[in-house]
């Protein structure tokens, strides 16, 4: 409201009735007294509260009546006559029409709290009076004390975070560079920011990033805010590596800013380098083997036809020889025959020979290892089909001498077969057990008796099991053909394992589900220690 | 030449079983055949047959326990086991049971002629004590000789030795070589043999060569 009303009150003070908690019935001054801000009116001369709002009195805690007898030295316990006089002199002397200071109000309770006092003196009223206008800095310093303690936190999190965290302006300039964007980068944030991002970039990457930005201003299409991307990033010294990015956009009062995650992939690459790479290796080793089995049939089957032509040729010879006349060129050309069919059965010898054994490349390696890298990639996909699986791999198992690809060849075979026997069951298990046993092999003649030492593979699943009736054909060739493409049967991985002297078989748990174990004796050179 | 010896020819391929007994005909024996352990058994009669040949697969067993059963009940028959190439382990076993002999296929009529000379001129049942000379022969022997000898009655080919005792095949080849001169052995059944005889059991888990 008007001033005349507030002078109202004041004229009405100055008869010396004091206004404290005096009903206020005009507007500015019901708005006066009801602010939360301490307001009050002093007698210059006597320093007595002449008036103090319900914000004074609610902050104070004292009553209307109490204040009456209190002066604002009485609340401020930093405040002495002395301070007072000198806070106020250039009020009093007419220099200053204004002045603000902060110091603490004490409660009626004795407790303590920080204000902001805004002190005016009104020396053309009558008495003069003070007017001070008091801000209670509590809530002022908790909020800024968040702030702050906010902005560290921010800071922190943008230090500590393992992302390299960049920020961009829409001209492309970098603005942040966080701790870890200098590591990672090796430049430090002195010597990129005020530059362009693209410089982070190698070529073509570098000269295109213009245009994407440009793009982007202009039609507002996100390529990659949002999205993520994998790309490729240049290091201070030229090198480059992979990385994956995530641009976030701040997008305010007009002012385009971008935010960039970088998180440097190179061990995640190298890892599904080597996992493909793992995979063509068994892809192919499974072919070969397959190759193999192929060929041993093929020449099993083979061996009997050829024995059979072998037998009748002797038959004729026989006939032959028995005869009156015999006609030598009869002779010579069925004893030819004769000779090819064993010719042939050499050359099927020699063929199984060689395919077998050509590709075994057998080295002492370390089992749960060996076990480990082939789960890896057995096990893809198990978790988005709720497979849960649990490793239990003896420590300190000795090395065994075996052919890797091989052996993981079976790994394979054996987790594939457990996933696939999980298909429609509830409780989807798999257990992958290595221990180490030591089973006494005794040579009798030897003079010395050789203990063989064998290490043991398990995979356990809580599928149905194997049907009795089953579990004895198990590993004959062709019985189950599951071409997942990532693999080899049975009973190639039985030939596999009975080649490197191990044994491979099967049973059904107690409580449902397979287990599927295979041995692997640790190495001959074991007998010679 | 002829005699009217019957010999029994078990081998589940046609061609196979049609062939052999063609030879062993007209080599003067008579012969019955069958094609499955199942109809052997229904056929077999004790006494009527001087001589066995089983193939050590068939369908429905394998020659091993047909040669184990034979061995129980008609411990006088010699038994002859014929094998493809991947099976000498098995046969090999076989022969531990006391199969007079083996014969890979493709075999040749001198070769089956000499294994049924020996298999008549057997005496049976088979002896299971041990021959002290022949025992001798084999201390004969020198130990890294004596390893790959034990390795080849297991039924293990070159290369595999050559893995298990950390040699070369090359090297093996030599003192295989070595074994059979000194042991005057013809052949690898023949060692088998011999090696029974002698005394050695050789239990060992051969590698499969499936």
């Amino acid at each position: 409201m008007n001033v005349s009303m507030a002078q109202n009150d004041d004229s009405n003070s100055h008869s010396g009735k004091a206004d404290l908690g005096r009903d206020a019935s005009t507007g500015l001054a019901r708005i006066i007294e009801h602010s939360l801000n301490e307001i009050y009116v002093i007698d210059a001369e006597t320093l007595r509260f002449i008036s103090a709002n319900r914000g004074a009195r609610v902050n104070t805690r004292y009553q209307a009546s109490e204040l009456e007898e209190l002066s604002p030295i009485d609340l401020k316990p930093h405040v002495s006559q002395a301070v007072w006089d000198r806070l106020t002199r250039p009020l009093r002397d007419g220099r200053r029409k204004r002045t603000q200071f902060n110091t603490s109000h004490r409660r009626k309770d004795g407790s303590l709290y920080d204000v902001s006092v805004q002190l005016e003196y009104m020396a053309e009223e009558a008495p003069a009076v003070f007017v001070a206008f008091i801000e209670d800095l509590t809530t002022r310093h908790r909020v800024e004390a968040e702030q702050r303690q906010s902005e560290a936190l921010l800071e922190t999190v943008i230090d500590t975070a393992p992302d390299a965290i960049i920020t961009v302006d829409a001209d492309g300039l970098i603005m942040s560079f966080s701790a870890a964007a200098e590591k990672m980068l090796q430049y430090r944030a002195g010597e990129v920011i005020g530059k362009n991002v693209k410089i982070l970039m190698p070529p073509p990457y570098r000269d295109e990033h213009d245009g994407y930005m440009e793009h982007y201003l202009r039609t507002g299409e996100k390529r990659i805010i949002g999205i993520g991307r994998r790309v490729t990033a240049m290091r201070k010294d030229g090198t480059e590596f992979p990385m994956e990015l995530a641009v976030g956009e701040v997008n305010q009062a007009g002012t385009h800013l971008f935010t960039g995650f970088i998180r440097d992939i190179s061990n995640r690459v190298r890892i599904e380098e080597r996992a493909s790479v793992l995979q063509r290796d068994l892809n192919h080793a499974a072919r070969l083997t397959a190759m193999g089995e192929m060929a041993s049939a093929l020449a099993h089957e083979v061996n009997q036809p050829l024995a059979a032509i072998s037998n009748y040729a002797q038959v004729v010879k026989k006939l032959l020889s028995k005869a009156e006349t015999p006609d030598p060129r009869q002779l010579e050309f069925n004893t030819k025959i004769a000779d090819q069919a064993q010719r042939a059965g050499d050359i099927i010898r020699r063929l199984r020979q060689f395919v077998r054994r050509a590709e075994t490349d057998r080295n002492r390696q370390d089992l749960n290892d060996v076990v480990r890298e082939a789960a890896q990639l057995a096990l893809i996909g198990a978790t988005s089909k709720g497979i849960s699986v649990s490793f239990h791999l003896e420590d300190g198992l000795p090395k065994v001498l075996l052919d890797r690809i091989q052996i993981q060849q079976v790994v394979v075979n054996l987790i594939r077969n457990a996933m696939d026997s999980l298909q429609e069951i509830n409780q989807r298990e798999i257990e992958i057990e290595t221990h180490a046993l030591d089973s006494p092999r005794k040579i009798s003649v030897r003079s010395d008796v050789s203990s063989g030492h064998e290490v043991q593979v398990s995979v356990h699943d809580t599928g149905p099991g194997i049907d009795e009736d089953v579990l004895g054909r198990l590993f004959e060739p062709f019985v189950t053909t599951k071409e997942t493409g990532m693999g080899i049967g049975l009973s190639v991985s039985k030939s596999i394992i009975e080649a490197h002297g191990g044994s491979l078989w099967a049973e059904n748990h107690p409580d449902g589900g397979a287990a599927f174990h295979f041995t692997v004796p640790v190495g001959a050179d074991q007998e010679r220690q | 030449m002829s005699d009217e010896r019957l010999i029994y020819v078990l081998d589940d391929d046609a061609a196979v079983r049609d062939s052999v007994c063609a030879l062993l005909n007209v080599s003067g024996f008579k012969t019955e055949d069958f094609d499955s352990a199942a109809a052997f058994r229904e056929g077999f009669q004790r006494g009527a047959a001087a001589c066995a040949l089983l193939d050590v697969r068939l369908p429905d067993a394998n020659g091993l326990d047909i040669s184990r059963d034979l061995r129980r009940d008609a411990p006088e028959l010699p038994v002859i086991i014929m094998t493809g190439h991947a099976d000498i382990p098995m046969a090999v076993e076989a022969m531990r049971e006391g199969a007079c002999d083996f014969l890979e296929k493709p075999f040749d009529d001198v070769r089956l002629a000499s294994s049924l000379e020996r298999a008549f001129s057997r005496s049976a049942p088979t002896d299971s004590s041990v021959d002290p000379d022949l025992r001798e022969k084999f201390e004969r022997l020198t130990p890294r000789e004596t390893d790959v000898m034990q390795e080849l009655i297991i039924g293990n080919q070159n290369k595999i030795i050559a893995f298990n005792l950390g040699l070369s095949p090359r090297t093996i080849e030599i003192h295989r070589g070595r074994v059979m001169k000194k042991l005057e052995a013809t052949s690898l059944s023949h060692l088998v043999r011999m090696a029974i005889k002698a005394g050695f059991d050789g239990t060992a888990q051969p590698e499969h060569d499936q």
